[in-house]
């Protein structure tokens, strides 16, 4: 289905794994994954303060440098876990954001859908002889009165200000608010 | 505001001393501890936006899907 030059195809979405299964609502990470990144930066701050006491306990030159070796690899792992930890989150939001999306579009064009038979009813404008203004077959102004659709001579008469289409085809607010309904 | 500390520490303990064995512990202890401190805390800091974030589009999800369902019973009442 076509709606405001956008084809459902444009929106589709390739299945994916599900992201929203057993995920917190207030957060986009799981408690495993706290614990995980938790036992992670602990490990490394550890490293750190191993490679602090270790370095500081001998003026050999050769065995700092590997204590210093130690502590850069505890820098390392805060910063994988730092990757993870947002990558992660990064990944999750974005994926519930395409959701709205979808979600979004598929309630527009059940909108859109039902607001077409509307837009093609607004499409059959009458008129009646005397009248400046065309309008919709169900508007109150010719309620009634003996009307007859337009036709080519009817070029010079305006839209009704009640029920009428723009001079751009656009709908008026009447028009939008039944199609809501 | 810690890991900054931490590296003023362990600036004014390595500048004291021209002993590279002495230099290496402050090195350690204030430069690696800083910088993972500094990444820790911009960690914390994104994932605080993330979280907001998070709430915010579930709230909107949530909110899309009772307007759903009201307007299917409503479909569904008439």
């Amino acid at each position: 289905m076509t709606t405001a030059g956008l084809t459902s195809r444009q929106v589709h979405v390739p299945a994916r794994r599900s992201v929203s299964v057993d995920l917190p609502v207030d957060s986009p990470w799981r408690a495993v994954e706290h614990r995980v990144v938790a036992a992670v930066l602990a490990v490394a701050f550890g490293l750190i303060g191993l490679a602090w006491f270790g370095a500081g306990g001998t003026v050999d030159w050769t065995e700092q440098l590997r204590w210093t070796a130690v502590a850069i690899g505890g820098v390392t792992l805060v910063g994988f876990a730092g990757a993870l930890w947002l990558g992660l989150g990064l990944r999750r939001v974005r994926l519930e954001k395409r959701a709205l999306c979808v979600s979004l579009v598929a309630r527009r064009d059940r909108l859109a859908a039902y607001a077409a038979p509307v837009t093609d009813r607004a499409a059959t404008r009458v008129t009646r002889v005397g009248m400046s203004h065309h309008h919709a077959p169900d508007c109150l102004l010719v309620a009634g009165k003996d009307v007859r659709e337009l036709t080519a001579d009817d070029l010079d008469l305006v839209p009704c200000g009640v029920c009428g289409v723009s001079e751009r085809g656009e709908l008026s607010i009447n028009s939008i608010a039944r199609a809501e309904r | 505001m810690v890991a900054a500390i931490a590296m003023l520490n362990g600036y004014l303990g390595i500048s004291d001393t021209p002993h590279v064995a002495d230099q290496l512990p402050y090195f350690i202890s204030a430069g690696a501890f800083g910088v993972a401190l500094c990444a820790v805390a911009g960690m914390l800091w994104v994932s605080a936006d993330l979280r907001d974030e998070w709430r915010e589009i579930r709230s909107l999800r949530a909110e899309l899907a009772a307007s759903e369902a009201a307007a299917i019973a409503r479909a569904g009442g008439q």
